[in-house]
């Protein structure tokens, strides 16, 4: 039988808590207690929020000017793009695949791997008119931006919120490759078709389920030596929503430093997408096209 | 409008409204690029960052007033971006981890009255004096400088013991007074 604890040796150990310095058994001793005392939680909460106080003691700094413009325009880019002004248009079947559409919505990009790096609309829309069937690649009109914007973004969200869910990036766990597919239940793939990165490229945490609008698909996420996380897509589109690319793969990225790169067979439509030089994640993608 | 809460401007930037985003960089973007700098210390990756911070508010909706402030939400992300930037120059893994933990910030706590950030800095600027030296100096070694607490007591040739009670003491008095003044606002 352990003495109880004072009041003032509880709020110790929460401040460890929040501090992350509690030992192994004061981590036990201050899991039991959370459990007997519900008040802690708001204790560790208050704690918390001090803690996230401490850099307003630092004396004041200010950005220069110009990064507030240039804050704004990019947000303007991406609210354009969320927020097409044309939202409530009839629906009609669109000939421009989802993701060739995208290309003109503001990203920076790099077609294949000839690192071609362009900005503004304008070219933007010249580059996709290079790279893809000349009927495809037709000016396209606000509604089917909105119509088609959504996958790639849709992916590209899916891909950060895995990053920042507390209960980790995956949905289940894996050991070994040929467990996925029996985890999945709307999508069916085989372990030959997995974007599966060698293991001493990178660790395998495990696999989700996704869908964006009616493409479903999966994630699977590595985690490599440098401790970056790599979101692998596998997604079931159906054969005519192909893009077609000129290249092989085609490569994006996102002005906040994520990179992108797509590719596909006959079957499915994959990316890998990470916070990483572009160039990075185009060897991966050899890597995982090797195995 | 002047005063509009930051919760509301938030809802209105995920509604799309531009404005919104600019009022609360005014408001918190000297803070976010505050911990960058000096995280990172360099203007070009804190500019960097202070624009990654402010666009993932936008993008990715995971701030919940029910978690905590925005300010609070901020200074976390900022950290722990600062963090993922550090990490990946440098292998300071134990304190990555510690400051990891904090992330996952799942209860509800008092909503803060709305002060500005100008009140805001020189609350915790007067909560801090009230700190001992040393326990103002581990706490702000282990924030900014990313330092383990195993690290700094080498640094600082103490016990680890002294250093943990020293960061535990000191966060818990910055507590208490950030409440007390925030009363007397």
């Amino acid at each position: 039988m352990t003495m109880p604890l004072s009041p003032q040796e509880i709020q110790e150990l929460a401040a460890g808590y929040v501090l992350g310095d509690l030992s192994s058994a004061e981590a036990e001793k201050f899991q039991r207690l959370l459990a007997h005392l519900p008040e802690l939680k708001s204790e560790v909460a208050e704690l918390r929020e001090a803690l996230a106080m401490i850099p307003y003691g630092l004396a004041e700094v200010l950005p220069e000017g110009g990064l507030r413009s240039q804050i704004l325009t990019a947000a303007q880019t991406e609210l354009s793009e969320a927020f097409p002004a044309a939202q409530v248009s009839t629906p009609r079947r669109s000939r421009l695949p989802w993701l060739v559409t995208t290309l003109a919505a503001g990203l920076a990009i790099i077609c294949g791997f000839s690192v071609l790096r362009l900005s503004g609309q304008v070219r933007l829309l010249q580059a996709q008119r290079s790279q893809v069937r000349p009927e495809l690649a037709v000016a396209s009109s606000p509604d089917e931006i909105s119509q088609t914007w959504s996958g790639l973004s849709q992916l590209l969200k899916d891909h950060q919120q895995s990053l920042v869910d507390p209960a980790g990036p995956v949905d289940f766990v894996v050991r070994q490759p040929d467990e996925i597919p029996a985890r999945l239940r709307e999508f069916q793939t085989t372990v030959a078709t997995l974007p599966l990165l060698p293991a001493q490229r990178g660790v395998l945490l495990g696999g989700s389920s996704c869908q964006f609008g009616q493409t479903k698909g999966l994630r699977l996420t590595y985690r490599l030596e440098t401790d970056t996380k790599v979101s692998a897509y596998q997604l079931d589109l159906p054969g005519e929503q192909f893009p077609e690319f000129q290249t092989a793969h085609l490569t994006l990225q996102q002005p906040d430093g994520t990179s992108i790169v797509l590719w596909h067979d006959d079957n499915y439509l994959y990316a890998l997408v990470a916070d990483l030089p572009t160039v990075e994640l185009q060897n991966l993608v050899h890597a995982i096209e090797r195995t | 409008m002047e005063h509009e809460a930051d919760d509301a401007l938030v809802t209105r930037l995920w509604k799309g409204e531009l404005p919104a985003l600019g009022i609360l960089y005014d408001r918190h973007g000297s803070v976010v690029y505050g911990i960058a700098l000096k995280g990172l210390r360099s203007v070009v990756e804190a500019e960097d960052l202070t624009q990654e911070v402010f666009l993932s508010l936008m993008r990715t909706r995971s701030y919940d007033s029910c978690r905590g402030t925005l300010p609070s939400y901020l200074t976390t992300l900022t950290r722990s971006r600062v963090i993922d930037r550090l990490r990946a120059q440098s292998t300071q893994k134990k304190y990555l981890q510690q400051w990891r933990n904090t992330q996952s910030v799942a209860d509800s706590v008092t909503p803060m009255k709305h002060i500005t950030q100008q009140e805001q800095r020189a609350l915790v600027r007067e909560a801090l004096t009230t700190l001992k030296s040393q326990q103002r100096e581990v706490l702000e070694m282990s924030y900014y400088e990313g330092r383990s607490q195993s690290d700094i007591a080498e640094r600082l040739g103490v016990p680890l013991g002294t250093v943990k009670s020293w960061a535990r003491r000191g966060l818990l008095q910055l507590r208490k007074q950030l409440d007390v003044l925030r009363e007397d606002v």
